[in-house]
């Protein structure tokens, strides 16, 4: 059933996007990639998603305040959070936001598959 | 009869006197004087004109054998004191030779140069050049000529020498020593940047190990999907590059290479320095807005030392906006020719430069900035003066700070 499930990737590295996109379909999960916040607020990608994974500094909304913005719009759907930046507190600030969980890059797929797949179960 | 022998004296004296304080002068002066005999030289020019050459500069260009002759053909007949001791072993005598002894092959084009200064009518003629002393030992010195037109009627030459080898030793010292502490500040702000750069570098690594996984899921079904995997094996390919490409720009920016003047696009600079900060400016909010001149002429700088320029400035932008609000802060960087020099300027828009600080921003060890050690901006300057260029701060219209660098444009 969760095979079924639409899982959105938002990252404006287009590399990262493209690898996570191809991540997410081997695994067998329906994807769709974004660009920014905006893109995914505008498709009405939080209606749909089963699971979100975003970066979480981008141009535009950050992947905090879109954490934030769902929340507040009610929106359920686990958000898993990706980030390459190193500084202190950042880590905490996203868990505030309610992320599901937050994983540094370069992190290894097996720790995105896993949070990804305890998401869904929820 | 008398008074007109009494005349003839006086001429006679005054002539003495006049060849005496020549002498005199001729010796005494701490320059090294030479006095040369080229009257086969002459004869030698004046039969090229018979054959139709009527461009001496670009026969010497084509027959350096030639050029060589006429040194060869040059003979020193005296010297000064100063000269047996700079180029000499204490024997005067020993110099009285052609000029080609004292002339190494390098320097044969500003003998060329001395020769056509002369035929053209010109009064004198000088140039830096490398001299050979008598034991073979080669030093850099300044070359000078005088062509009096009765002495040049003569065959006769006056020309002096003066030996610059501590001043270009010094001024060598002083290149190396300014491209140790050019450097030096490129690594330090290479430190600053340190978070940018582990952004960059993590981000085509990430991409690169979550590539894989998924390869590896596509093999591990039942059927696999080589397809998939071909594609993602390309994607990793792609990200390998590119991070192989953060690091070269990383590299080469640590280099501590010695900087080498070669005409580049002052608008790829601005370019390839914008690469390195690009994370940066996203980190601060910052919005970057480039207003390159198109068909601008190349400068003549080290690529390397102008990116610094560049990065060292933008970073200046970037950190003198933390008070500005983030819909505010923007980055512009201009390029243009103005008369004969491009100019790039860099534009934040922070609190800009309080006068008190203007007149000091130049000036080592001179900072606002609890972390810094000041060396920024007068490495800045350095750089680019030493390209005959020059750099100016001033406060743009809206109040932001505006760096100005102008080079001169390659001819």
């Amino acid at each position: 059933m969760t095979q079924d499930a639409l899982v959105s990737i938002i990252d404006d590295d287009a590399s990262m996007r493209a690898a996570l996109v191809g991540l997410v379909r081997a695994l067998g999960y329906r994807v769709r990639g974004f660009a920014n916040a905006e893109d995914f607020l505008a498709a009405g990608g939080a209606g749909d998603s089963r699971a979100i994974v975003t970066d979480i500094q981008m141009p535009g909304l950050s992947g905090v305040e879109l954490a934030e913005r769902l929340a507040a719009e009610g929106c359920a759907a686990p958000i898993i959070m990706i980030t390459a930046r190193v500084e202190s507190g950042l880590h905490e600030r996203a868990l505030a936001s309610g992320a599901f969980c937050v994983l540094k890059k370069p992190f290894l797929a097996e720790a995105l598959i896993d949070c990804l797949e305890r998401a869904l179960a929820r | 009869m008398a008074e007109a022998d009494h005349r003839q004296r006086t001429a006679e004296d005054a002539l003495r006197e006049s060849e005496y304080r020549y002498r005199n002068l001729f010796q005494a002066m701490a320059a090294s004087f030479w006095e040369l005999d080229f009257t086969p030289v002459g004869g030698m020019l004046r039969d090229l004109r018979k054959q139709g050459v009527g461009d001496f500069a670009a026969y010497f260009a084509e027959h350096p054998a030639f050029v060589r002759r006429m040194m060869q053909a040059t003979r020193v007949i005296d010297v000064n004191d100063q000269t047996v001791a700079l180029f000499g072993d204490g024997d005067k005598s020993a110099l009285f030779q052609t000029l080609d002894v004292y002339w190494p092959e390098e320097s044969s084009q500003v003998y060329a140069d001395s020769v056509i200064a002369a035929v053209s009518g010109k009064p004198s003629f000088a140039a830096e050049t490398r001299l050979r002393k008598l034991n073979g030992e080669i030093f850099d010195a300044l070359f000078t000529a005088c062509f009096a037109p009765e002495s040049v009627a003569d065959g006769k030459l006056l020309i002096g020498v003066i030996d610059t080898s501590e001043r270009v030793r010094a001024q060598a010292m002083l290149r190396q020593l300014q491209a140790e502490f050019a450097h030096a500040a490129r690594v330090s702000m290479l430190g600053e940047l340190t978070a940018s750069i582990a952004h960059e570098v993590n981000q085509p690594l990430a991409a690169i190990a979550t590539n894989a996984s998924a390869g590896l899921r596509w093999l591990d079904r039942a059927e696999p999907d080589i397809a998939e995997v071909r594609a993602l094996t390309a994607r990793i390919i792609a990200d390998a590059q590119r991070a192989a490409e953060v690091i070269a720009r990383i590299r080469a920016m640590a280099s501590r290479n010695a900087a080498q003047s070669a005409p580049i696009s002052v608008n790829s600079v601005v370019e390839e320095a914008m690469l390195f900060l690009a994370h940066e400016l996203q980190g601060h909010e910052v919005s970057l807005t480039l207003a390159l001149g198109k068909d601008l002429p190349a400068v003549m700088a080290d690529r390397i030392q102008l990116q610094q320029v560049v990065v060292n400035l933008a970073v200046n932008a970037i950190q003198a906006m933390t008070q500005t609000p983030p819909q505010k802060r923007r980055l512009t960087i201009r390029t243009r020719l103005s008369g004969a020099q491009v100019c790039a300027t860099v534009e934040d828009a922070g609190p800009g430069i309080g006068d008190a600080r203007k007149e000091r921003l130049f000036e080592s060890f001179f900072t606002t900035k609890s972390d810094g050690m000041g060396m920024g901006l007068p490495i800045c300057r350095s750089i680019v003066e030493s390209y005959g260029g020059a750099i100016d701060a001033a406060n743009g219209e809206a109040g932001g700070a505006v760096f100005t660098v102008a080079l001169p444009a390659a001819r």
